[in-house]
């Protein structure tokens, strides 16, 4: 089955075109700028074909339209024919409770989705826009949406509820949602696979440390807790946003510099992370370069970082009642060394034995970086979300033939 | 869906930079027409300042100003509007009927483009501004509630004759810059510019009668009624120069009420025009 799969943002769009029976990606790319002046396409096949094109692209519908040119085009395509598209998958960031799997799109799923759009305002309303141009474009296939909070509906009440008053979950469904679930079930699936463990018997820790980072506990195929919550600026710090940290803090500076809602918002989620206590940058490389050549607040934002990863792996250690494994995945969890070595620094005393070397020499690769002995297997599995997306089309398509 | 990526200024006065800041920091091109070179430096200053303010405040990164600033173009011809394909054309010129009147004209005749065009003003009504004229299909007007990129708020009015396309083009740009429009009457004098003017008004006699300094008077304001910015403070950013003109012109309405106070004339006679004077109401410097 030849799947498209599509990331809609609010002026983007990611696409790529899966073969389900091998797993494949034979083409990827991105549509970015959508709306604004000098929009850019950028695709790249399999076979390292490279194709841009600047265009005035002034929707999310023109931009499918060009994108199913991209694919069918005769020097720079993969298909003959836009027909040869069996399914169109889409991942959509929201699917508060009502979602605990990937399903087809009607016309409910579509009301549904709109709805999570007051508690997710930046993500949603784009990802619908990029599933009405897809119907619209290809109205006789079928189109399946993958939500990126399903993974972690599986949560127990006392990992989801906050300690605020319960009445704001029942107003407004405030609550830990998590995200990256698609990661995250991917690589805890794959580490059980490489492990040949049984997973519904089976405890992992996944990092997805990336531009985003999130931590989950996942226990027998389910999510049992997660870092990220109710927005996507908790947990763990990230490139520019701030993780966790004691809420009076921000009040407090709003009441101070006289900030609104939206500078506020900016300053959690543009000014703070890595970015904010180092004042380099957001970039983990750049962070470890400038910390070489002694810059000491660099230093610093490494160091936190490791060291609230690692706490999260110690809570969620607990959580789990000994997890199994580890894994680190995305940019940073695959291919930063130094940041997996001082997270699990120290951790001998629960099992955790890192490789030195192995772990040294695996940059962007799957691999077991924990000695043979080690009692907590730790992984590097690379994710791969858009498998994930198309393979769940798959099922979905299949479920219904059966019913 | 229509193509809304290049927006036209006509000038860059009174609360112009506002808009083109909201537009250019949503990914759009601002295309300025202000044939003053001097006028245009004085209302990309503004711009910057206010930039420059919000990355202070935390709403914006230096990398967001860099991008933002370079998606500004100035023009010195009308005809050159069409060369750069705008898909809608915004007045923002000095608050006086005549010179409202004036532009309409121009527009009509040297850029005669078939687009929407938004009129910008505080204190005429869009049936006094377009009289006769054959614009009236294609016109609204929009009242950008001062420090517009903050409260992301504009008043809207358009004619009975505005046609639907033009209606509806108008509310896809505002919710593709991300501004809440509240409709109503066409009328001389919306909701804020009003409000805004009598309570400065208001203020300029209780500081004369009880002598209490503008920056307590705002405090009371802020803190008393809960306002984010006090009325003296919002009148130093939209410029003395400005309100004067916005008083004066309400002043046609009705002369007993809307009249310049002494101490608005004071402090414009020694030059003080608010934050881009450095003094206004309030010390900048």
């Amino acid at each position: 089955m030849k799947v498209l799969v599509l990331n809609s943002g609010s002026s983007s769009l990611k696409y790529q075109i899966i073969d389900t029976s091998t797993g494949d990606s034979l083409l990827r790319g991105l549509v970015d700028r959508i709306g604004m002046t000098k929009s850019v396409i950028k695709q790249k096949r399999f076979d390292g074909d490279v194709y841009e094109l600047e265009d005035e692209i002034i929707s999310h519908s023109v931009a499918i339209e060009n994108v199913l040119k991209l694919i069918v085009d005769k020097q720079h395509g993969v298909l003959m024919s836009i027909n040869e598209i069996d399914a169109v998958g889409h991942r959509v960031v929201h699917g508060g409770e009502k979602f605990s799997r990937s399903v087809l799109i009607n016309d409910k799923v579509i009301k549904a989705i709109e709805e999570f759009s007051d508690i997710a305002p930046l993500h949603n309303p784009f990802n619908l826009r990029g599933i009405n141009a897809a119907k619209k474009a290809l109205p006789d296939v079928p189109q399946v949406a993958v939500f990126d909070t399903a993974f972690h509906q599986s949560l127990p009440e006392m990992a989801y509820i906050y300690p605020i008053p319960y009445v704001f979950y029942e107003k407004y469904k405030i609550r830990r949602y998590g995200f990256h679930g698609t990661s995250h079930y991917y690589v805890s699936k794959k580490c059980s696979e490489i492990l040949e463990k049984n997973v519904n018997n089976f405890s992992v820790i996944t990092c997805h440390l990336g531009n985003g980072c999130s931590v989950s506990a996942v226990k027998n195929g389910s999510s049992v807790d997660t870092s990220l919550g109710f927005s996507t600026i908790a947990g763990v710090m990230m490139g520019t946003r701030c993780g966790d940290f004691d809420p009076a803090v921000i009040l407090n500076i709003m009441e101070r510099e006289e900030l609104t809602i939206e500078q506020a918002t900016s300053l959690l989620t543009k000014h703070s992370g890595l970015l904010g206590v180092s004042g380099v940058s957001s970039d983990m490389r750049e962070i470890k370069n400038a910390a070489k050549n002694g810059n000491k607040r660099a230093e610093l934002a490494f160091q936190m970082f490791c060291y609230i990863v690692k706490k999260f792996i110690g809570a969620y250690s607990v959580v789990l009642e000994g997890p199994d494994a580890i894994v680190f995945t995305a940019g940073i969890g695959e291919n930063d060394p130094d940041v997996r070595e001082l997270s699990l620094k120290g951790l001998e005393f629960m099992g955790v034995k890192i490789d030195v070397e192995k772990n040294r020499s695996c940059i962007g690769k799957e691999m077991i970086i924990s000695t043979d002995d080690s009692k907590i297997k730790v992984l590097v599995i690379p994710t791969n979300e858009e498998l994930v997306i198309a393979e769940d089309v798959v099922k979905v398509l299949e479920e219904m033939e059966d019913e | 869906m229509v193509k809304i990526t290049k927006i036209g200024f006509y000038g860059i006065r009174n609360l112009g930079p506002g808009l083109v800041q909201t537009v250019i920091n949503k990914g759009l091109s601002a295309v300025i027409y202000e044939k003053d070179y001097d006028v245009y430096q004085s209302g990309l200053n503004i711009i910057e300042r206010n930039i420059d303010s919000e990355i202070e405040h935390w709403g914006l990164t230096l990398k967001d100003k860099k991008v933002m600033l370079s998606r500004i173009e100035h023009i010195e011809n009308l005809s050159d509007f069409s060369k750069h394909d705008i898909d809608i054309l915004v007045e923002s010129v000095e608050e006086r009927l005549q010179r409202k009147r004036e532009v309409r004209e121009k527009i009509k005749n040297e850029v005669n483009m078939n687009i929407p065009i938004i009129f910008t003003s505080q204190t005429n009504s869009l049936k006094d501004i377009l009289e006769e004229s054959d614009l009236k299909s294609k016109s609204v007007n929009v009242h950008p509630v001062p420090s517009v990129p903050i409260y992301r708020l504009v008043e809207f009015f358009k004619n009975d004759e505005t046609s639907d396309t033009t209606y509806e083009i108008v509310k896809e740009l505002f919710s593709k810059i991300d501004l809440k429009i509240v409709e109503m009457k066409d009328g001389a004098g919306l909701v804020g510019p009003r409000v805004l003017i009598s309570t400065i008004l208001e203020a300029c006699d209780v500081m004369k009668e009880t002598g209490i300094s503008p920056e307590k008077f705002d405090f009371v304001m802020k803190k008393g009624l809960k306002m984010y910015k006090g009325p003296l403070a919002i009148a130093d950013e939209i410029g003395l120069d400005n309100i004067k003109m916005w008083i004066e012109e309400l002043s046609k309405i009705d002369s007993s009420v809307y009249k310049v106070p002494e101490i608005l004339k004071n402090l414009l006679d020694k030059g003080y025009t608010g934050i881009k004077a450095k003094q206004g109401f309030l010390n900048y410097r």
